[in-house]
């Protein structure tokens, strides 16, 4: 059985991976934050069936929670919770190749993308993890990569 | 096409430079939660959920009574699975963060941690998995923290040192060791076995991988086998399914 210190040690050594990760699809440090935190609450409750690809699941659910949790963030009164800010954080995405190559794609595309090349999960790996069939993810992924490569050529 | 092996070293690249938030605020705060919702609204909130809930137990028990059959339960599970059963099967740990993989046999498991016990210096994680029942854990607990017929997975920070020099660190030299190379895994490993008392060997590899050290350890009783038919020979098996990324 898992305790409480177990998920709390490996919630925080997934921490920085999946934070980042969400920053690059979210583009917020608070909606980051909160979805992350949401996850670990998550993973107190009921914690995942395998620990294989586990920053794969966190990353999903804080996804996941992040979409519904839109509508909350008006009930929010600590506004300032990160010290970097939301400009901040989109200012240094837009200056780096990655964030401008996201920009361009829809929310989800970008989940997917960043499952796949900075989290490294494989297309079966996001399919479970997002409760989708493997050929979603790969058209997905194939419409998102048409995207950057327009991007690419673009800005060359 | 992208090439994506480019990709994927410019996503770690970049996106690793981003600036985390003070650790502090990792987890969930709850005496500065972030959905600062007016403490009103929750009271509110909270009454208006015991009404519509009493309401409905009260329903429900009076639906029971009348059919003689039990509501679903709802209460959250108290004892949750440990999050390293994968695959299929309850019989593969493996550890994202440090890049490893470790098959056990049917009805093994992790064990807990040791109440109280501080990690020593440069040590960044420690995996013990045991056939033994909690109970017979708990009471076999001991001997340098390695229970008998235990494996443990640990990893730490090298510092340069070699997979000799650990091991000599550890306590073969100082007493009668036997040593050798080995290969787990394709990848090279020291191995070296020392008594650690009269009736207790302690056998343990080495694998240099760049700043870290992985060791993989366990101990046997001399002259028998392990509780629930464990012999040296399950012991040498897991430690040789472990894989690494």
């Amino acid at each position: 059985m898992i305790t409480k210190e177990r998920w709390a040690e490996l919630y925080r050594l997934e921490f920085p991976r999946v934070y980042r990760a969400l920053l690059a699809v979210l583009r917020d440090p608070d909606r980051a934050l909160d979805a992350l935190q949401d996850a670990f609450v998550a993973g107190l409750r009921k914690p995942p069936a395998a620990d294989d690809a586990l920053g794969g699941w966190l990353f999903v659910v804080a996804v996941r929670s992040a979409r519904r949790g839109l509508g909350r963030q008006l009930l929010r009164l600590d506004h300032a919770r990160s010290r970097v800010s939301k400009d901040e954080i989109e200012a240094s995405l837009d200056r780096m190749e990655v964030g401008r190559l996201l920009a361009g794609l829809t929310e989800r595309q970008r989940a997917m993308v960043v499952a796949q090349f900075y989290l490294g999960l494989d297309h079966r790996e996001i399919a479970r993890h997002f409760g989708v069939k493997s050929g979603t993810v790969s058209a997905t992924l194939a419409q998102a990569k048409a995207r950057m490569r327009a991007e690419v050529r673009n800005a060359s | 096409m992208l090439p994506e092996l480019s990709i994927e070293r410019i996503f770690r690249r970049e996106l690793d430079s981003l600036p985390l938030p003070p650790e502090g605020s990792w987890t969930p705060n709850r005496t500065s939660t972030r959905r600062s919702i007016p403490l009103a609204v929750l009271v509110v909130a909270a009454m208006v959920v015991l009404v519509v809930g009493a309401a409905i137990t009260i329903r429900e028990a009076g639906d029971a009574a009348a059919t003689g059959r039990r509501g679903p339960s709802t209460a959250p599970l108290l004892n949750v699975p440990h999050p390293t059963c994968l695959r299929g099967g309850c019989n593969v740990y493996r550890s994202d963060a440090f890049g490893y993989g470790i098959v056990l046999p049917e009805n093994w498991r992790v064990a807990p941690p040791v109440p109280g016990a501080t990690a020593p210096t440069g040590r960044l994680d420690r995996v013990e998995f045991t056939r033994q029942t909690p109970d017979e854990w708990t009471r076999a607990f001991g001997v340098g923290l390695v229970v008998p017929w235990d494996v443990v997975v640990e990893v730490r920070e090298r510092r340069g040192a070699l997979a000799r020099d650990v091991a000599q660190a550890d306590g073969c030299g100082a007493s009668p060791c036997v040593a050798g190379e080995t290969t787990l895994s394709q990848s090279p490993a020291y191995i070296a076995s020392w008594p650690i008392s009269p009736l207790l060997r302690m056998n343990a590899y080495y694998i240099e991988r760049g700043d870290r050290m992985l060791v993989l350890r366990y101990v046997t009783e001399v002259g028998r086998d392990g509780p629930h038919g464990v012999t040296e020979r399950t012991l040498q098996q897991i430690v040789d399914s472990i894989s690494l990324d």
